[in-house]
């Protein structure tokens, strides 16, 4: 028997004004799994998950979370998920010690911030405010808080947009040890190579609406089986992996 | 759990407001350089009028007049004198020899009056002492009210005050509420458990903890460095710091409203400048409302700044209690109220 879907969403829709931005969308997320949602910017992917996490209302439809309706008991919800939003989220002049302490608080938890930050390889800029980090160490930063509740399930918002190949590798790391504690991780991005490499299910959404879900490899037979063939000569490598083994895997920030 | 969400939802946003230098610039810096130039020139122009002198220092009329307190004996060249006087540099000219006096005024100058005022009492003295009358059959002896803005800075601080906790009030939320919503901060908070409102009363808080401190400032630098007259010493004091909060509180729900609903600068400083310039200009920080024509001063008089301003005066000048500034604080109150329940009502996250 599949376990219930820790994430369930049934004909969401939202309308700004004219604009319709999710076009009556459906899915789950299973338990445990990463699953990721793609698509090109403007698809609908940021205003799906902050309807998710009760931040937007929607214009109709139902979303449950571990079971919870979130339209009616979004405080409930709030509880056992965790956020991590596209762009930073914190005030630029508190130290990061002190934003964790002010998150632990707000999420009604006890924390070392000491040991948080130390699992994130962020305990020497403990004292650091968070608009002195690196692109690499706001992305891991942000999620570290979005942890601080012991979610059920995370949302992260496109967390490696513009970090460099060293740190997102280190991101998808630290994403698939959230995975291994049991958490379930739902993922935007706009990076094919990144879901594949991440995601165990992916959906692709195009203006507001999901016009393919799977797993990336039955995504990738299914378009073979229609006779598509990539017209380039087979690689044994790329230029990513060319630049990771002449520049190491080991994190670079100042 | 919310009463500790509440706490860290008043103490972090408090911490970055005191790490934030345009906050603590504009909110301490400038109004502090207002009282001080407030401070001095109360110093200068009402420490005494000056008056010119053409003719000897022995002549008893000029005698007399040095040794009145308050004024201040310019000796010159007649023309050069003469130059001064037309630029309200001195506030009156004498020209003493033998028993013919002239005195010479310019009625531009709102100092005139008390040069002549100086001088003919000066006059008068040195008229008995000439005519060996040492001891006179009338006697004026002048008493002075205590209290009531003998510097000008005793009038200027109360209105510099409100004018500071009005701009704070206001500014201080659209700023940081715009700011808020553009890095993100407040979509995030949102995403936390905390109730909402819980959120946004820390963030309140927050800033009336620091106008208050910012008040508490002003009004220290006003007593310790510029003796700033308390009519009822500490109490008077105190009082006053309890109407800032009660002031900036009021203020703060206009801020919320505004930087609330807005979510760009473009809409929100516009907005917040029509609320904050007309009770700059007509609140009372600089001159009391009854320098205006009547519909003017009936329209002054209902701004929530002028209610504060009143208030203040009447506690600092005066000595007044708690019960007599009541009714202004209640107008304020009402003011305040409506501000959140609109606020209440508009807030927009992101």
């Amino acid at each position: 028997m599949e376990a219930s879907p820790i994430v369930e969403v049934r004909n969401l829709r939202k309308h700004f004004g004219n604009v319709v931005a999710v076009d009556g969308i459906s899915f789950s997320a299973r338990r445990g799994e990463i699953f990721g949602i793609l698509g090109p910017n403007g698809a609908g992917k940021t205003t799906t998950l902050e309807m998710i996490e009760t931040i937007q209302r929607p214009t109709a439809g139902e979303v449950y979370v571990d079971g919870i309706d979130a339209l009616r008991y979004p405080d409930r919800v709030k509880a056992i998920i965790g956020v991590q939003l596209q762009a930073a989220g914190f005030y630029p002049d508190l130290t990061l010690t002190q934003l964790i302490s002010f998150f632990a608080g707000l999420y009604g938890v006890r924390v070392d911030p000491r040991a948080v930050l130390k699992r994130f390889q962020l305990e020497e800029k403990a004292r650091s405010t968070f608009d002195k980090l690196s692109g690499g160490q706001k992305q891991r930063f942000s999620l570290a808080t979005s942890l601080l509740n012991r979610p059920r399930v995370v949302f992260l918002d496109e967390p490696t947009t513009g970090l460099d190949p060293q740190a997102r590798r280190n991101l998808w790391d630290l994403i698939r040890e959230v995975r291994a504690e049991g958490t379930t991780v739902v993922i935007t991005t706009h990076y094919m190579e990144e879901a594949e490499q991440l995601c165990d299910r992916v959906a692709i959404m195009d203006r507001g609406r999901i016009i393919r879900l799977g797993t990336p490899r039955g995504l990738i037979e299914e378009l073979l089986a229609t006779g598509f063939r990539k017209p380039v000569i087979r690689q044994e490598a790329s230029l990513e992996d060319v630049f990771i083994y002449l520049t190491g895997r080991s994190l670079r920030e100042g | 759990m919310s009463v500790r969400a509440y706490l860290v939802a008043t103490w972090y946003p408090f911490l970055a407001l005191l790490r934030n230098r345009s906050v603590v610039f504009f909110g301490l810096a400038f109004p502090l350089a207002f009282v001080a130039i407030f401070g001095f020139v109360g110093i200068g122009v009402l420490g005494g009028v000056r008056v010119g002198v053409v003719g000897p220092a022995d002549h008893p009329l000029v005698r007399a007049l040095g040794a009145s307190p308050g004024v201040t004996l310019v000796y010159g060249a007649s023309e050069e004198l003469e130059a001064r006087l037309r630029r309200g540099r001195v506030d009156g000219l004498v020209r003493a020899e033998g028993a013919r006096v002239i005195l010479e005024l310019n009625p531009a100058n709102p100092q005139s009056r008390l040069a002549a005022l100086a001088v003919e009492k000066a006059a008068a003295e040195a008229s008995l002492e000439l005519a060996g009358v040492s001891n006179p059959p009338l006697q004026v002896d002048v008493i002075q009210v205590a209290g009531r803005y003998e510097r000008y800075i005793d009038f200027a601080l109360p209105g510099q005050i409100g004018w500071a906790l009005l701009s704070t009030g206001v500014f201080s939320p659209v700023w940081g509420l715009i700011g808020l919503k553009r890095t993100l901060v407040l979509k995030r908070l949102l995403a936390t458990p905390a109730p909402g409102l819980v959120i946004l009363l820390g963030q309140a808080t927050a800033r009336l903890l620091m106008g208050v401190l910012q008040a508490l400032v002003i009004l220290l630098v006003g007593v310790f460095v510029f003796g700033f007259y308390l009519a009822a010493g500490w109490k008077t004091f105190l009082l006053m710091l309890l109407l800032s909060a009660f002031g900036l509180l009021a203020f703060l729900g206009v801020g919320f409203l505004i930087g609330g609903y807005w979510s760009s600068q473009e809409g929100a400083i516009p907005a917040a400048n029509l609320f904050v310039l007309p009770q700059f200009l007509l609140g009372g920080t600089f001159f009391p409302s009854d320098v205006f024509p009547g519909w003017l001063k009936f329209v002054a008089d209902l701004m929530p700044l002028s209610y504060l301003n009143t208030a203040m005066r009447l506690v600092a000048g005066e000595g007044a209690g708690l019960p007599e500034v009541a009714p202004y604080l209640l107008a304020l109150g009402i003011w305040g109220a409506a501000a959140y329940l609109v606020a209440v009502r508009t807030f927009r996250w992101y």
